[in-house]
């Protein structure tokens, strides 16, 4: 990175606000600057260096080298010709910085002397093509816009032709850095550094353009539809992109459920919007620190058998199997199968075996279904072959028991008294028998207490927080037919 | 306190948040679900109960604050953040005043947003002295809130019940960080999604917790079957209650098709300026990425089932959240009236808990609601009163024993939502990660220096990963990526600090920027975890 030390303070700063994000460009020393620059182009010199690498044995191997990169700004084209948005005038912005990183990136490459003639030069040549290509595509992309017509088509031919501008220098100040280069001779690191920046700064410069025009254009389009769809509506504002991902999915489903979420009318879902996320990441700065985290293991190998509760009804169960333990298993097998085989206990506490499934011992987790509620069970995993002999893989699971799916049938009332200021650890807990009391009663008191008397219960928390808040546009105001009456009547004629 | 009336009214708000704090950005999207509640919910319901408070108004409401929430709103970095926001806010709210000043039908409102947004900021900024949680508490002294915690980190409790240990660090974490916080242990802890399993309250009672919140089958389907329905709490075996959600009042504000939220004159949510607005004209008050995102200023009502809005009338809106205040109390008179003459002298219980952030932020008007909720029931009846839990307790020691189900309050009532073929991957991380934080604390029951703040760190590594808004997140299918980003950096932060204790070998510049980036629990001690 001897190169960025060599640059100026103001002009690290532009390359770091267009590379880094605001938040960096305030960076206050140069060593910061460069320190923070240095990690988001690692991988630029990484490519840079095996490039300068390569062009040193073989100048047509450099070539193809630049030729894929010149192949990556072509598809960053492609790809920003299918990005929308509205950043016009931050493109323009971004188009004017990035001109300038490219033009300092070719005096660097200048100055850095000329060698790898050959295989710079080819370098060149394709990156003076992908600019023109560039710059052709930002032409194409604002001569679409210009028949948008209106405001949105006026900057942005505005901005296309600054864009253009810029592109055009990137290109012109790319081929002389190039014709620089073609001037020296040997090959090195610097030069490839150097021409890898310049490729980048020009895709970037490329690439803006692009996402400006297009990105217009798009506004312009769901301006025009919106006020289709909403005579009037905004009473003259212009409306804008509805096409972006909120900061709400969270909260919409925490509060009013998956649906709302799904149906919200902006777009709150990835599935909705699958370029909006990586394009927010894309662009937010780079962490100041890479932990390389890595990605969690696809086995522990520790021979486990996992059950979860999952419903009433339904047993989770998930596995994990040493390789070892798989060859040992499988050894002697012929044509064995792996089943699971549930348990239920008795209420003797002995173990019947209620349920057995073939499955891929691959899918490494099974959910049971129509089990008996309130009981609890256990798993195992056999293998079986066709003379039904069979060899249990360790370890069972553990036991687990599933909730029951309705009112208890033991009526049993016992009562406790714990005073408050005692703690509970300290509270000799002793019950008491509760009396008699009237079935009927305790029947109707648990009507009352039931969802199914309403339409549609009210789920809490996570799949709908608690019910949902009703969804746009609005439902009435009290609950009255939908709602079983209470015994007591129901009130719904506002305040009492 | 005397017994003066037929019947209590329990309003439990539930004010959690995952832990959202990205030291790394300058500007990060998911923060916003703390700035919005902030402006939208705990302040506007702190403006409720503190005007009710020095009106000297008698009103009891209880209030999760889980530990997350807490720990976000005690962050130097992440209230900064939002005073920012805020400035920036009144500053657009300014130049919408500027920019409606011809226009009859949105200026007003425009002011109105002025005015709103500027008595945030100084509530936020001078009288709470940007502290809320030192708000919340001053309510709990004054004797109007009654705080209780929640799971460390919102995890959901029966997925993780072969391994007690992990179960019971959620739970004395979380008592102790609402110690550290309040002053005081809670009396009371919000299950995380009111998920209960059996034996479960033999952990809330080593940790004195007396009592907690189960959705209506909780209690229902409990063994043996209870006398009164949802309308008094169960004592577990160990002790601590269980109240259950009475469904009719839950269906009158929570209800998608009958619920108050939905009024035509209500704010509309989803008509936001940050998307309805010229871009260029909003630009510098949406993301920096150029994304569009809610703003928090919205001039149009519900108005009816079509996508046309007509214009919100602020002054409108609240005459009708009092209306529906009003008939809010009315039900519940009749009801408890209703109760009582069948409960043989038992005086019952209505429990109404609700996410907090439906009140304001969703509902715009509902701390209007709250507002003239409680001023009616303390002024205009005499059936019953407003009590919390505890209250509840003290006044009534005696009650029924049963053994409440596995349950929860998410969709279909058990751990169907947690536990599907979109999340299902991550129990078999969490679970070898809780059992090695477990095999940690038991061959290290003494550390120092380095080794010490590496099993401080996996230890919160593991709690931030238990969270149950990542599982709930990937189910839904909204902010999937993140759920699962931030579901595998704790877990793979975890399993490094592992690796490095077991080695021997701690990367302490790594540990560093950990220690910095999840800062969640600073008090913690590893050995929470120590084999039961």
């Amino acid at each position: 990175m001897a190169d960025l030390k060599n640059m100026t303070i103001d002009a690290l700063r532009d390359l770091a606000r267009k590379v880094l994000g605001r938040g960096h460009s305030r960076l206050e020393t140069k060593g910061d600057l460069v320190q923070a620059l240095q990690g988001a182009e690692k991988n630029v010199t990484q490519a840079a260096g095996k490039a300068a690498a390569r062009a040193k044995d073989a100048g047509a191997r450099a070539a193809k080298a630049t030729g894929d990169a010149a192949a990556r700004v072509k598809d960053a084209g492609a790809r920003a010709a299918k990005a929308t948005g509205e950043a016009a005038v931050r493109a323009k912005d971004a188009g004017g910085r990035a001109a300038k990183a490219t033009g300092e990136a070719a005096a660097r490459v200048k100055d850095a002397g000329g060698r790898a003639a050959k295989a710079t030069g080819d370098a060149a040549a394709r990156v003076k093509d992908a600019g023109g290509r560039a710059a052709k595509a930002t032409g194409d992309a604002a001569a679409r816009v210009k028949n948008a017509g209106g405001r949105a088509a006026k900057a942005t031919g505005e901005a296309a032709a600054r864009v253009k501008d810029a592109g055009g220098r990137a290109a012109k100040v790319t081929g002389k850095a190039m014709d620089a280069v073609r001037e020296g001779a040997g090959v090195g690191r610097e030069i490839a550094t150097g021409a890898a920046r310049v490729l980048v700064a020009t895709a970037m410069t490329a690439q803006a353009v692009v996402e400006t025009v297009q990105k217009s254009a798009a506004a312009t389009k769901a301006r025009k539809k919106r006020e289709e769809e909403e005579p009037g509506a905004d009473e003259g504002e212009a409306a804008g992109s509805a096409g972006e991902a909120g900061s709400e999915g969270h909260m919409i489903a925490r509060i009013a459920g998956e649906a709302a979420a799904q149906n919200a009318p902006h777009p709150m879902t990835e599935d909705s919007l699958p370029a909006t996320r990586a394009e927010r990441r894309s662009v937010a700065p780079a962490p100041v620190y890479e932990e390389h985290l890595g990605e969690l293991p696809p086995s522990y190998g520790d021979d486990a058998l996992v059950a979860l509760p999952c419903d009433p009804t339904t047993l989770y169960v998930y596995w994990d199997h040493a390789d070892a333990t798989l060859r040992s298993a499988w050894q002697g097998l012929e044509g064995g199968r792996p089943q699971i085989w549930v348990f239920g206990r008795e209420a003797d506490g002995g173990w019947t075996r209620i349920r057995t499934v073939d499955f891929a011992l691959e899918s490494r987790s099974y959910f049971v279904h129509d089990l008996d509620p309130g009981r609890i069970y256990r798993a195992e995993i056999h293998l079986v072959d066709r003379q039904g002999n069979d060899r249990m893989l360790p370890n069972p699971s553990n036991e687990m028991m599933l909730p029951p799916a309705g009112p208890s049938p033991v009526v049993n009332d016992r009562f406790m008294r714990i005073l408050w200021a005692e703690p509970l650890q300290a509270v000799l807990r002793e019950d008491r028998a509760g009396g008699s009391f009237s079935e009927e009663i305790r029947a109707q008191l648990a009507r009352l207490s039931d969802w199914t008397r309403f339409t549609g219960r009210a789920w809490g928390g996570s799949a709908g927080g608690m019910g949902g808040r009703p969804s746009s546009p609005g439902a009435p105001t009290s609950p009255t037919a939908s709602s079983p009456a209470a015994p007591w009547g129901w009130y719904d004629g506002g305040e009492s | 306190m005397p017994h003066d009336v037929l019947g209590y009214l329990s309003i439990h708000l539930h004010a959690h948040l995952p832990f959202v704090r990205h030291p790394e950005f300058d500007d990060f999207l998911e923060e916003d679900w703390l700035y919005e509640a902030i402006s939208e919910t705990y302040l506007p319901l702190l403006r409720v109960f503190d005007r009710a408070t020095d009106e000297g108004i008698p009103f009891r409401i209880s209030l999760t604050m889980s530990p997350p929430l807490v720990a976000m709103l005690r962050d130097e970095m992440l209230m900064t953040r939002y005073a920012r926001r805020m400035e920036k806010l009144c500053e657009l709210a300014a130049k919408e005043v500027h920019r409606t000043r011809n226009d009859p039908t949105f200026h007003p409102l425009a002011l109105h947003y002025e005015r709103e947004f500027k008595e945030l900021s100084s509530l936020f900024n001078d009288r709470y002295k940007r502290d809320l949680v030192a708000a919340f508490k001053r309510l709990e002294d004054a004797g109007r809130l009654e705080l209780v915690t929640c799971g460390a980190t919102h995890g959901f409790l029966p997925l993780m019940q072969m391994y007690p240990e992990a179960v019971r660090a959620q739970i004395s974490v979380a008592v102790a960080h609402h110690r550290r916080h309040f002053g005081r242990d809670p009396a009371g802890i919000w299950l995380p999604e009111c998920g209960y399993y059996p034996g479960l309250d033999r952990f809330l009672a080593e940790a004195n917790i007396r009592f907690f919140f189960v959705d209506t089958h909780g209690i229902t389907d409990a063994t043996p079957r209870p006398r009164y329905g949802v309308y008094a709490p169960l004592y577990t075996p160990s002790g601590p209650a269980a109240f259950g959600r009475d469904p009719e009042s839950s269906m009158q504000v929570w209800s998608a098709e009958s619920g108050y939220p939905g009024d035509a004159d209500y704010r509309e949510f989803y008509r936001d300026i940050g998307w309805d607005l010229d871009f260029d004209y909003v630009k510098d008050y949406v993301q920096p990425t150029g994304q569009r995102k809610n703003v928090g200023i919205k001039y149009f009502r519900i108005t009816g089932k079509t996508a046309h809005k007509q214009p919100y009338d602020p002054g409108r809106a609240a005459e009708r959240a009092s209306a529906h205040a009003g008939n809010f109390m009315f039900n519940r008179e009749r009801q408890i009236e209703h109760l009582a003459s069948r409960m043989g002298g038992v005086r019952p219980i209505v429990v109404s808990p609700y996410d907090a952030e439906l009140y304001g932020h969703w509902w715009h008007e509902g701390p209007i609601f709250i507002d003239s909720l409680i001023r009616k029931v303390a002024f205009d009846q005499r059936t019953f009163r407003l009590a919390t839990p505890g209250d509840y307790l003290r006044e009534n020691p005696e009650q029924q024993v049963a053994t409440p189900p596995l349950c929860s309050w998410g969709a279909g009532g058990y751990a169907g939502v947690w536990l599907d073929g979109s999340n299902d991957w991550i129990y078999r991380h969490l679970h070898k990660a809780a059992e090695r934080m477990i095999a940690l604390a038991k061959d290290h029951p003494e550390a120092e220096g380095l080794t010490r703040r590496a099993l401080n760190q996996a230890a919160r590594e593991l709690l931030l990963a238990q969270s149950s808004d990542w599982a709930f997140i990937m189910k839904t299918g909204t902010m999937v990526e993140y759920a699962i980003r931030r579901t595998k950096e704790h877990l793979l932060r975890f399993t490094r600090l592992h690796d490095q204790v077991r080695a021997g070998q701690i990367d302490e510049t790594w540990l560093g920027y950990v220690e910095g980036k999840d800062n969640i629990f600073p008090e913690i001690d590893w050995r929470v975890y120590r084999p039961v």
